[in-house]
């Protein structure tokens, strides 16, 4: 086990008793990363909470655009199991859904026995502006070109288009235009379509523009759509935030009850407007290192042992991956919920789990916050 | 430590009594005066005071990935909850898990139901009510929309497979029970089917939803699991629909079966908008139906949220969502919906719901059949329930209601010409007795001797909804945990689910199936103990 304290190997109870000291003392302190299981969430949610903290996640930029719209407009939502199955068109809006998972359209187009399913035509796979190498046999694939800049007018000209509105190719131009008006047809024609897309790829605009089609296409048939979710656990740790305050990420403690704000309590800014003076950050799933924008608060950080950092933390204290080194509950995309994730090695690693260390330094601080 | 509650006027149905009496508890447990010892070690005073059993709620959707979506959905209902928080405690007020015991635990109630647990998400849903404190929760695992059961069904499998399925399920999902939505209509959704009843058929399954409503019901039973089948009827809220809950209480065929939220499926077709009370035909059936059992559903005026796994419902009813967001969610299993409603006093159709509530009780030949719910939050918010005991209790208030609502909402309800008024022990009966009874819990619900020591002691005032909303002590397992209406601790609740027997050779069917069908593996749904809380937090129930 490896914990240092200004980069000298020390003890542990040192180490939890100094990182109390530094969450106890901030004025805000940034409780961030967050990439942890669900055990960890909870653990550093009632860190934050005692310590008058906020809550961010190292990828929840394109979740929290997510949720606000959620928040504003609800919309249809499914499971990659009902598009592997029941879905008889799948369009993948963006590159990413492909790049985050290389083996989605192989799960979503199965060679052997599917549930009963609505439509009876051959089954559809659109990828607007996506590359996929490995075209499943069986299924036609349409190519659909167009740059990430235009995506907002692409899918507002779709969702025109579905709704049977006028549409001016002006903007897109004439080759776009048909493509999507025929995509359009398709989506209208198809039984069960499904949209896929990432939140971290796209704009609030763009998404809207996909709930309102996919609104639309179900006033008369079924439609659904898949967000392909944030690495490092982010939609776990989101619910957890749920269910803990009722609000997403991006949460403060500091002003006593729960008080959420996408733009306010976001990583990046809370730290380059020097608003934070303290820094908990936590990476068990990959090895990502605390912002730059850091380097002039205190850290403390939890990360996996390799985690190579720009600045020395000032407590560094490695713990294991959860689901590898531990067991864990973590959210899976290729199951759709959270899930049990047994550890690889047997006995466990020795290492702690980010929940541990959490709770050793939770052991330190009163009830009123102080270490 | 043995303590003592002095004086207190003890009310406990389950053994007949309500007299002034002393009630002794140690260990957690409630026991008889103990022979030997002359004095207790705490003695509470509470003469003039109402002792009851701690509460217990059988159909309240407390957990879970749906109700954890609505609260993502609803920021605007975060700041409700607010108003109703009582105590401060730092960054739980809300609707959160914490707020949930918390509320709770004040108005005496110390054991609730989820009664809708996705089986594929039930590691979230107990990991959220690990997260609820004080009370002792459990809860219902969904099956009947399911494509591994609705396969059985089409294959004709033999009682034994699908009681080994049921088996494995609650197993895996270490739920308290069974519970069908809409059997099959969920399925239906899939295929773009908007209405669904008893003896209509999944597309392509042939499966009708009689057929998955028999096999459950009877495999439930042959398990011996202690809560009988849960069923969620269907054409929920749909003007006229009386027909489903009577069908489907024949159905039963005089064994035992739960049908939940009776209200919403009390509807007939009279008055100018063709919409009214059927309570009459309701209670009627249910009086010459013993083995049939109801909780409420009661709505109360006001905004809220519907929550349901009912896809094919919430599909249809995303058109009355108020405010105007919904999300509608097609799961594997099944799914869920969750659309925000806005019950009004001055609409006749909701005034219509409200007083079917009311009568449902109100009506009852039979109140241990008959059991309190608000279907929470889809009626009203479980917090609201003091001002329905309020209105069972109390003509006069009922009156100042009816007052507020449309004049054709008297005419074709009944509640205007029940002058009935529930006493304290009906009330205990309908909150405490009845359903601990339902859910097979013998040791929870009542003051004898053995019981868990869950006490709400209450102060005697005529404003019910005051009296109710507050205890003035209330004791978990023993330990203290609200004095004068505030909560003073936060213990761990338990989670009680059934201890089933089954064959495991089922295991590699379903393995089988995962693996096909969805390119998964089974094992990570099955929700290890362990990875919940403490593996004590368990306490399992023997089936029959």
């Amino acid at each position: 086990m490896n914990i240092h304290v200004n980069g000298q190997e020390t003890g542990e109870e040192q180490a939890f008793k100094a990182a109390a000291k530094i969450l106890s003392n901030a004025s805000l302190p940034l409780i961030a990363g967050l990439g942890t299981d669900i055990a960890g969430a909870k653990a550093a949610l009632t860190l934050a909470a005692k310590t008058g903290g906020v809550v961010d996640h190292l990828a929840s930029d394109g979740l929290m655009r997510e949720m606000r719209l959620q928040s504003y407009t609800g919309g249809f939502t499914t499971t990659a199991g009902e598009a592997r199955n029941r879905a008889d068109l799948i369009l993948v809006v963006g590159k990413t859904p492909l790049v985050r998972e290389p083996d989605l359209v192989k799960r979503l187009f199965p060679t052997g026995e599917r549930l009963p399913h609505p439509g009876e035509e051959p089954r559809k796979l659109i990828l607007l502006t996506g590359r996929c190498e490995q075209v499943p046999s069986g299924v036609t694939v349409t190519q659909i070109d167009g740059t990430n800049s235009n995506m907002e007018i692409s899918l507002g000209c779709l969702s025109a288009y579905v709704k049977d509105m006028p549409v001016s190719a002006d903007k897109i131009g004439e080759a776009n235009a048909a493509a999507l008006k025929a995509t359009a047809e398709k989506l209208q024609a198809a039984k069960f379509p499904i949209i896929v897309f990432a939140p971290d790829e796209l704009s609030e605009p763009a998404m809207h523009c996909i709930r309102d089609l996919v609104v639309t296409l179900n006033v008369d048939e079924r439609a659904s759509s898949i967000a392909i979710s944030g690495r490092d656990n982010a939609t776990g740790v989101n619910q957890v935030c749920g269910w803990r305050t009722g609000h997403p990420l991006r949460t403060s403690f500091a002003r006593g009850g729960p008080d959420h704000d996408p733009y306010l309590y976001e990583t990046n800014r809370l730290l380059t407007s020097g608003e934070v003076d303290a820094l908990l950050w936590i990476t068990s799933l990959t090895k990502t290192p605390p912002p730059t924008t850091a380097a002039n608060i205190p850290q403390i950080v939890l990360s996996v042992p390799g985690t190579q950092f720009s600045k020395t933390p000032d407590i560094l204290i490695e713990i294991g991956e959860p689901g590898a080194d531990h067991d864990a509950a973590l959210f899976r995309p290729e199951y759709g919920a959270i899930v049990a994730t047994k550890a690889k090695v047997n006995p466990p690693a020795g290492l702690f789990s980010a929940a541990d260390a959490l709770n050793k330094i939770l052991q330190q601080i009163s009830d009123s916050g102080e270490a | 430590m043995l303590i003592k509650l002095k004086g207190g006027r003890v009310i406990d149905p389950a053994h007949n009594r309500d007299e002034v009496a002393d009630i002794y508890f140690e260990n957690g447990r409630i026991c008889r005066k103990p022979m030997l010892r002359s004095n207790a070690d705490v003695t509470y005073d509470i003469s003039g005071k109402i002792v009851m059993a701690g509460g217990v709620d059988v159909h309240s959707h407390i957990a879970g990935g749906n109700v954890n979506s609505a609260r993502l959905l609803l920021p605007e209902h975060q700041a409700r909850w607010r108003a109703h928080a009582m105590v401060k405690a730092p960054g739980s007020a809300g609707w959160t898990a914490h707020e949930t015991g918390k509320r709770y635990a004040q108005m005496g109630f110390t054991t609730v139901i989820e009664p809708a647990i996705l089986p594929e998400h039930a590691l979230q849903a107990h990991m959220e009510m690990a997260e609820i404190p004080i009370i002792d929760t459990g809860g219902l695992a969904v099956l009947g929309n399911d494509d591994f059961l609705l396969g059985l069904l089409r294959k004709g499998a033999g009682k034994q497979e699908i009681a080994d399925y049921i088996g494995w399920t609650l197993d895996a999902t270490k739920c308290l029970g069974i519970k069908t939505i809409n059997a099959g209509g969920a399925a239906a959704i899939k295929f773009n089917t908007r209405k669904f009843s008893l003896d209509d058929e999944v597309p392509m399954y042939g499966v009708s939803s009689r057929q998955i409503v028999k096999a459950l019901q009877l495999a439930v039973k042959d398990l011996g699991v202690r809560h009988p089948l849960h069923v969620h009827c269907n054409n929920l809220g749909v003007a006229g629909n009386v027909g489903s809950a009577l069908d489907t209480m024949d159905a039963a065929e005089g064994l035992p079966m739960h049908l939940a939220h009776i209200q919403f499926y009390g509807y007939g077709t009279e008055g100018k908008r063709g919409f009214s009370s059927a309570t009459p035909e309701i209670a009627e059936k249910m009086a010459a139906n013993k083995n049939v059992t109801v909780d409420v559903g009661q709505v109360l005026f006001g905004p809220t949220v519907t929550i349901s796994c009912d896809v094919l419902r919430q599909f249809e009813g995303r058109a009355a969502a108020s405010p105007k967001k919904w999300i509608i969610y097609d799961g594997n299993e099944s799914g869920g919906g969750i659309v925000p409603y806005r019950y009004k006093a001055n609409n006749y159709v909701n005034a219509i719901q409200w007083a079917i509530g009311l009568e449902s009780v109100l009506m009852s030949q039979n109140l241990w059949n008959v059991v309190f719910s608000t279907d929470h939050p889809n009626g009203a918010n479980f917090t609201r329930y003091p001002e329905i005991i309020h209105l069972l209790m109390d003509k006069d208030e009922r009156e100042r209601w009816l007052e507020t609502v449309p004049k054709a909402s008297r005419t074709h309800s009944h509640l205007s010409e029940i002058d009935r008024n529930l006493s304290l022990s009906e009330i205990a009966i309908i909150t405490r007795c009845g359903p601990a009874r339902m859910i097979g819990a013998d040791d929870r619900g009542h003051l004898g001797d053995g019981a868990i020591a869950d006490i709400a002691i209450y102060d005697d005032k005529t404003n019910r909804t005051e009296m109710f909303d507050k205890a003035h002590l209330v004791f978990k397992s023993g330990e203290l945990v609200v004095e004068n209406g505030e909560v003073v601790k936060y213990p761990k609740g338990k989670c009680i689910r059934a201890d089933v027997r089954y064959n495991n050779n089922i295991k590699s069917r379903i393995d089988n199936f995962y693996d096909t069908i969805y390119g998964v593996s089974s094992d990570p749904y099955v929700v290890p103990e362990t990875l919940v809380d403490d593996a004590a937090r368990f306490e399992a129930i023997p089936c029959r």
